[in-house]
């Protein structure tokens, strides 16, 4: 069988005699040293789509047919991806929803307080975990930092709790310390010391500003990291898009609802470091491992961050699942972040801001190692090339 | 088969081109919060459906009161007694009914937990002008794990977001896959989100144990219903569908689910959104179908049938668009040669297998248009210059 050459196309057959498998190399390695990279800047751009390709292997018919179904049935698995892991993640946030091992102290001295704390601590073993404070103004304090929910003065008949935790939250709260106070015969008062924006009574409308920086993010890696594109351009957009997003969501949530106030350089930084976070996890995987990555992003940037932050369901109110992964996701922590900026501005920030950062550079370096590998395969395939044409040569030289 | 040569180098995507398709995820970073916090950031009563019971002499001008004072909040009405007025809470055709005489609240928190608050602040203020102690029943509570009713949304939004993407995948990348096959891959995913979404919530979480099948009959249609559409919008529109497909069915679709938040309790906008769209349509007609024994679901199906008319109708006009590949195709007017051609004629596409050069490197024309120059009766018309001016 003859080959059927043209400039875009190479047949090889299995019936070819020598001379013909001779004469077929010997137009690739033509072509080839016409294409020929000296170095990793000169091999083409590397892409999620590039990690399916081996440059290295021999042109091969293909069927056309067969070669749609698999793809169509690949492709499929995305879907089928969103069916079960959407509510599978996502659902256990609605499932069951009370208080778990939630903090609450009681305000007062130890000998006045320890042993209606520790009765209190005791009757709600597992639901509540009650401790002792000193005063109120620790009591303030660690409801600021996020360390106890609530606190509340058995002198005064007073419950102190944070608006911004959330309706369930102070729900619960409330729940426990009435009859603590009506055993006292005392009529409850509660103080809010953070409470929600008055055009943000749910004290979710930071969830959606978070939400629209890991879409923005998670996208801009998508196709940053599917297509070929220039490495200098990758870089480029890899860092400008989430200064343009994070922008977006100050002026929707600042200016566009006017739902908040005063100083957003904070939340902006937030934003742009979940942003970016999102971006480089995505970008590196895809160039890493290919568009598998995008049910991977998907989960961990979205499914798995929502669910995980605590803001949308507390997280001392659903399964312990939740909360151990809380800690260590990016987008988890990026999300709860963005609220605290807003809220809980006395909190520290080191953890989210770490852990964003951590994510970030590991998807850089899977950036960094996808792209040398693909760029790493083009210049391999054809300085092998290459050296055939040197061999080949020097035998039909000496040959004669 | 074809022949593919691996070695030859991607091209690299043109700077531009980039920059632009860079706008789609600032599109959804502006407009999925826009949406969901125009929707959600301050949810509030409109238009809320709620009734006096005409157990006292007085319960017209409390009607009237409650109307005046609430303005858009509420739409108040009057029933006779309290069997209808219960009746119609449990149709959810009413958010809460008042009656003055016992200062009874009914009420079914398993139609939106959100909602049903916000009648009981309305009516605690409703009692206390009438110095009566409101008590609250509860006719319909939903399921002990389901602690906020709405432990179904995200079945729902599964089956949603699946369907859109189903379609989109099987055009993108299946654009030679028959019609058929298409719609057998539909259907079979549409049984399987109803199997994975009862199996997560029935069986996973185990937090219903009532109407299985119905759910998941449920889950089934909503997935369909999207697919067919989406299917029928890249048939006619091509890609721009599958921008269609996301603001209709994640950016304005989600806020209208209408479960967490209810319809009452959204923007006018928002409201509206829920009866028109799908989305809405489901998560209405999963709730119904969950706590109410499918009392007034047929609204929400006609919605799901309407939609899946839609997509059909669009396939339908796609396939206007261009013949089928293998389509059989004629020289109308070497056939017809006294007739002209029927309108809206349907020509064969410009494609490289028609502009093949032959063997000695000259482009042939297609067939078609060779067989008609031979059959085609002899003109005087000049073929060159030399003609022409032998003609002039």
């Amino acid at each position: 069988m003859t080959s059927d050459n043209n400039d875009s196309s190479y047949e090889i057959s299995s019936h070819s005699t020598g001379s013909h498998r001779a004469n077929s190399r010997q137009e690739r390695m033509r072509k080839h040293t016409q294409n020929s990279y000296r170095s990793l800047g000169d091999a083409p751009p590397a892409s999620g789509l590039g990690t399916l390709s081996n440059p290295t292997k021999p042109p091969r018919k293909i069927d056309q047919r067969l070669t749609t179904k698999r793809m169509v049935t690949a492709g499929l698995l995305l879907p089928l991806f969103m069916l079960i892991f959407l509510p599978l993640t996502l659902t256990g946030t609605l499932d069951d929803v009370h208080p778990r091992h939630m903090d609450v102290a009681i305000i007062g001295s130890e000998t006045d307080v320890q042993k209606q704390t520790d009765d209190l601590d005791h009757q709600t073993a597992g639901s509540f975990d009650v401790h002792r404070v000193d005063n109120v103004d620790d009591a303030k304090n660690q409801i600021n930092e996020r360390q106890v929910r609530a606190a509340y003065n058995p002198a005064e008949g007073k419950l102190y709790l944070a608006g911004a935790n959330g309706k369930q939250v102070n729900s619960a709260v409330t729940q426990l310390f009435t009859p603590v106070a009506q055993q006292s015969h005392q009529e409850m008062q509660t103080e809010d010391i953070q409470p929600v924006h008055e055009e943000d009574p749910s004290g979710t409308s930071a969830v959606y500003l978070a939400l629209g920086a890991i879409l923005g993010g998670f996208m801009s890696g998508m196709i940053l990291g599917l297509l070929p594109v220039d490495s200098k351009l990758r870089l480029i957009l890899g860092v400008a898009m989430p200064v343009i997003i994070a922008t977006a969501e100050i002026i929707i949530g600042w200016a566009v609802f006017g739902i908040f106030d005063g100083s957003a350089m904070g939340t902006w930084g937030i934003l742009y470091l979940l942003s970016f976070s999102c971006l480089a996890v995505t970008l590196g995987g895809m160039l890493a491992i290919g568009p598998a990555m995008l049910p991977i992003s998907i989960f961990l940037t979205s499914l798995l961050g929502m669910a995980t932050s605590g803001v949308t369901a507390p997280l001392d109110m659903v399964h312990a699942f939740y909360a151990g992964i809380h800690p260590w996701l990016f987008s988890s922590q990026g999300i709860e972040a963005v609220k605290n900026s807003i809220y809980f501005q006395d909190m520290s920030f080191a953890q989210p801001i770490w852990v964003m950062l951590i994510w970030a550079v590991v998807g850089i370096v899977l950036a960094v190692f996808g792209t040398v590998r693909q760029k790493r395969r083009h210049l391999f395939a054809t300085m092998s090339e290459m050296e055939e044409a040197q061999f080949m040569m020097a035998v039909g030289a000496v040959a004669p | 088969m074809n022949a593919q040569n691996s070695s030859v180098p991607p091209k690299k995507i043109e700077p531009k081109l980039l920059i632009v398709m860079m706008l789609f995820p600032l599109f959804m970073a502006i407009a999925y919060p826009l949406s969901f916090m125009g929707a959600f950031h301050n949810p509030a009563p409109h238009q809320m459906p709620v009734a006096i019971i005409q157990t006292t002499d007085n319960a017209q001008q409390i009607a009237q009161g409650l109307e005046a004072e609430a303005e858009d909040a509420v739409e108040v009405s009057t029933v006779q007694d309290v069997e209808t007025a219960q009746e119609k809470v449990l149709r959810l055709e009413e958010r809460a009914a008042y009656d003055p005489a016992t200062g009874d609240l009914y009420v079914a928190s398993a139609g939106g937990p959100l909602a049903t608050n916000a009648a009981q602040s309305i009516f605690s203020e409703v009692a206390k002008q009438s110095h009566t102690e409101l008590h609250v029943q509860n006719l319909k509570k939903p399921a002990e794990s389901d602690s906020l009713g709405t432990a179904y949304m995200y079945g729902v939004m599964g089956a949603i977001i699946a369907g859109y993407i189903a379609s989109t995948i099987i055009n993108a990348l299946g654009k030679n896959t028959k019609l058929w096959t298409k719609l057998a891959i539909l259907l079979g995913f549409a049984v399987l989100a109803g199997i994975t979404g009862t199996a997560i919530l029935y069986g996973f979480y185990g937090i219903y144990t009532e109407h299985l099948v119905p759910v998941a009959l449920t889950f089934a249609a909503e997935f369909f219903a999207v697919s067919l559409f989406q299917l029928g919008a890249a048939s006619l529109l091509g890609l721009a569908s599958s921008l269609l497909g996301i603001v209709l069915f994640v950016i304005l679709g989600n806020p209208a689910l209408g479960v967490a938040i209810t319809s009452d309790m959204m923007p006018g906008f928002f409201s509206f959104l829920h009866t028109l769209l799908p989305s809405g349509a489901a998560g209405d007609l999963t709730k119904r179908t969950l706590y109410f024994d499918h009392v007034g679901i047929g609204p929400d199906l006609l919605n799901l049938v309407l939609w899946a008319i839609l997509g059909s109708a669009m396939l339908w006009m796609g396939s206007l668009k261009t013949p089928e590949k293998g389509t059989e195709l004629i020289d109308y007017s070497a056939e017809h040669p006294s007739e002209k051609e029927p309108l809206l004629t349907a020509y064969e596409e410009a494609s490289e297998e028609n502009m093949k050069k032959d063997s000695d490197g000259h482009n042939p024309l297609p067939d078609t248009v060779e067989r008609s120059r031979e059959q085609a009766p002899h003109t005087n018309l000049p073929e060159t210059e030399k003609d022409e001016n032998d003609l002039r």
